[in-house]
């Protein structure tokens, strides 16, 4: 008895939640047949090596320093697709929060994307700063995961933690910071050409966007050479993390995209 | 019946109609469900409840988690313990805020009204909504000690609260975004508009004594640059010359600029009687010692407001006199007393 009344709620939870979906579709967005999904996936290692939380391979970064992460999560905001007609696709509500663990790839899932060929794509590693200052957030944005600085109100564009093993100091780069220009703006935008290729987007196929995330860059990026003696502590805006913020922007790479 | 007595029969009527209108309208307020209003002297306020309409179920949440220890990590302290009602929402008893395991923060706890009128919050205007506002002690170590996300499954937890967010929010899963906008529904109906400095502002020419008026004087020409009218604050940033070198960054901790550091919030003067210890770092413990500073004690900070002068005004004693008296004026005991905004527990 009780569990076919349990049954009954999930059933009548999902028409609700079906109910949601066609009147978004009625309101907003164009119908399923002319639209489609386009999966963007995110695949850390540092240099040759896979990269997974726990570790399972040791990394050297280039002070001869042993890295070993307890943490690496980073905001993924504002997706833009453009496609080659040069019309271009935003997202809505455009926010996602990757956690690395024991899977080196992640993904984000874009859905009801309008059918076209797209041939580039960009984004921001962070919260564009209109957010940061809109009051009391909820889903990726909600400040309960700890990617909110509470006393300078704001978001960590991304958290890395761990430990270099030789000495046994523990790091934290907690990057971000969205105030007076460039002094302390670290938000980065990353933007990719996807030619020769096109992500063919219909209803029958989706795309996939390919990218090596190699976190060798976060200590050196091509800005500054980290090292985690001299720095261990990276936690509040300030050139320091305008800086960071420029190596890790260049993590990102586009490896391929398959249809 | 005579006239004399017919006459003084219809005064008495009048007086005492008056005066039942009178208790009649102020009855009427405080009775009224807790909610923001716009006083008429008042520019307009900053917060206006975007995405977060303000209804009374969901103000009285608001409430009931502001005086509520649950949201600290032993459950030993509330809002309420370094925002006292009857002083005006801040601590009269500590120096600095004081947290859980008798920890206490490194700056005084500042006085709450008419919070719906700022766009930045603390000493150093690092919070910058009210809706985030709470954010900070409740997980600052030294205050509430309490992680957002331990906050929302204690009130989940909680048949109280979760029958209340179901009612009022329509949700079956309390999130940290209900908690804070309950929080600023209730923070932004905090409002302070009924002192005697209002009801001369308001065109009652005798609400303030000769005294206060001489001292309301005083006030425009030497402090209303940064404590502006009516508010008492221009919501800015100054260093007020406490101390020659920086003690504290202030400001500039949030900006990194040198030219902030040392700065703090001009802090609004409504019912400074009751807000002791007075200053960012609790160093003055009376409104004499607050005006002397003023008159005789600023030190040459390198950021020093350019318009106080190294050394100060140099007021005379009856000078003094009178800017504590006005400053008195500005005690609001509608608003100390207002049950609405007292401990619902």
């Amino acid at each position: 008895m009780k569990k076919s009344f349990l049954w009954a709620a999930l059933v009548a939870l999902t028409l609700v939640s079906c109910d949601k979906d066609n009147d978004d579709n009625n309101n907003n967005n164009p119908p399923a047949d002319t639209t489609g999904k386009l999966i963007l996936e995110f695949e850390h290692h540092w240099d040759s090596k896979s990269a997974t939380i726990p570790q399972t391979n040791t990394f050297t970064n280039n002070n001869g320093e042993s890295i070993e992460f307890t943490t690496l999560r980073y905001y993924v905001s504002n997706i833009e697709l453009t496609d080659s007609e040069g019309n271009i696709w935003k997202e809505e509500e455009s926010y996602h929060l990757l956690s690395l663990g024991t899977n080196p790839v992640l993904e984000i899932e874009l859905d009801k994307v309008p059918t076209a060929n797209y041939v580039g794509m960009r984004y921001m590693i962070g919260v564009d700063s209109l957010r940061n200052v809109s009051g009391a957030q909820t889903g990726a944005l909600d400040p309960a995961n700890t990617m909110f600085w509470t006393w300078n109100s704001g978001y960590i564009f991304l958290k890395a933690e761990g430990v270099e093993t030789n000495s046994q100091t523990n790091f934290a780069y907690h990057i971000g910071g969205f105030r007076n220009g460039n002094k302390t703006n670290a938000l980065q935008e990353i933007s990719y050409n996807f030619a020769p290729s096109q992500a063919e987007v219909k209803p029958s196929a989706t795309p996939v966007v390919h990218q090596m995330v190699n976190l060798n860059h976060l200590f050196d990026g091509g800005t500054i050479t980290l090292g985690v003696l001299a720095n261990p502590n990276v936690v509040m805006p300030g050139p320091m993390a305008v800086n960071i913020s420029r190596n890790y922007a260049t993590m990102f790479q586009l490896d391929h995209v398959h249809n | 019946m005579p006239l004399a007595k017919y006459r003084a029969f219809v005064w008495i009527g009048l007086l005492v109609g008056l005066s039942i209108r009178c208790s009649k309208d102020i009855t009427e307020e405080r009775n009224a469900p807790l909610a923001f209003y716009q006083p008429s002297h008042f520019p307009p306020a900053h917060y206006q409840f975007q995405g977060n309409a303000q209804t009374e179920g969901i103000t009285e949440i608001g409430r009931r988690l502001f005086f509520d220890p649950v949201l600290s990590r032993d459950s030993s302290i509330s809002c309420e313990n370094c925002h006292v009602p009857i002083s005006g929402f801040s601590d009269p008893s500590h120096p600095f805020s004081h947290g859980v395991d008798q920890n206490f923060g490194s700056r005084n706890s500042p006085a709450l009204s008419n919070l719906a009128w700022y766009s930045s919050f603390m000493w150093d205007g690092g919070v910058t909504h009210i809706e985030t506002m709470s954010t900070a002690p409740i997980t600052n170590p030294l205050e509430m000690d309490l992680a957002l996300s331990e906050a929302v499954l204690r009130l989940n937890r909680s048949p109280y609260y979760s029958s209340a967010f179901a009612s009022h929010f329509g949700v079956n899963e309390i999130q940290s975004q209900h908690m804070l906008k309950a929080l600023a529904q209730f923070m932004a109906s905090m409002i302070s508009s009924q002192s005697r400095y209002d009801a001369w502002m308001k065109g009652n020419e005798n609400a303030l004594n000769a005294q206060e008026k001489e001292g309301l004087i005083l006030f425009q020409t030497h402090c209303a640059q940064c404590h502006a009218e009516p508010l008492t604050t221009d919501f800015s940033f100054k260093n007020n010359g406490l101390t020659a070198l920086t003690e504290d960054e202030g400001r500039g901790h949030i900006t990194t600029l040198a030219a902030d550091l040392g700065k703090f919030k001009v802090p609004s003067l409504r019912n400074v009687e009751k807000t002791l210890p007075y200053m960012h770092n609790a160093s003055m413990a009376s409104l004499e010692e607050v005006i002397e500073h003023y008159s005789s004690g600023i030190q040459a900070h390198p950021n020093l407001d350019p318009s106080l002068p190294v050394g100060g005004f140099q007021f005379s004693n009856n000078e003094k006199q009178a800017l504590v008296a006005f400053l008195k004026s500005l005690t609001d005991d509608a608003y100390l007393q207002d049950k609405r905004l007292q401990n619902p527990w």
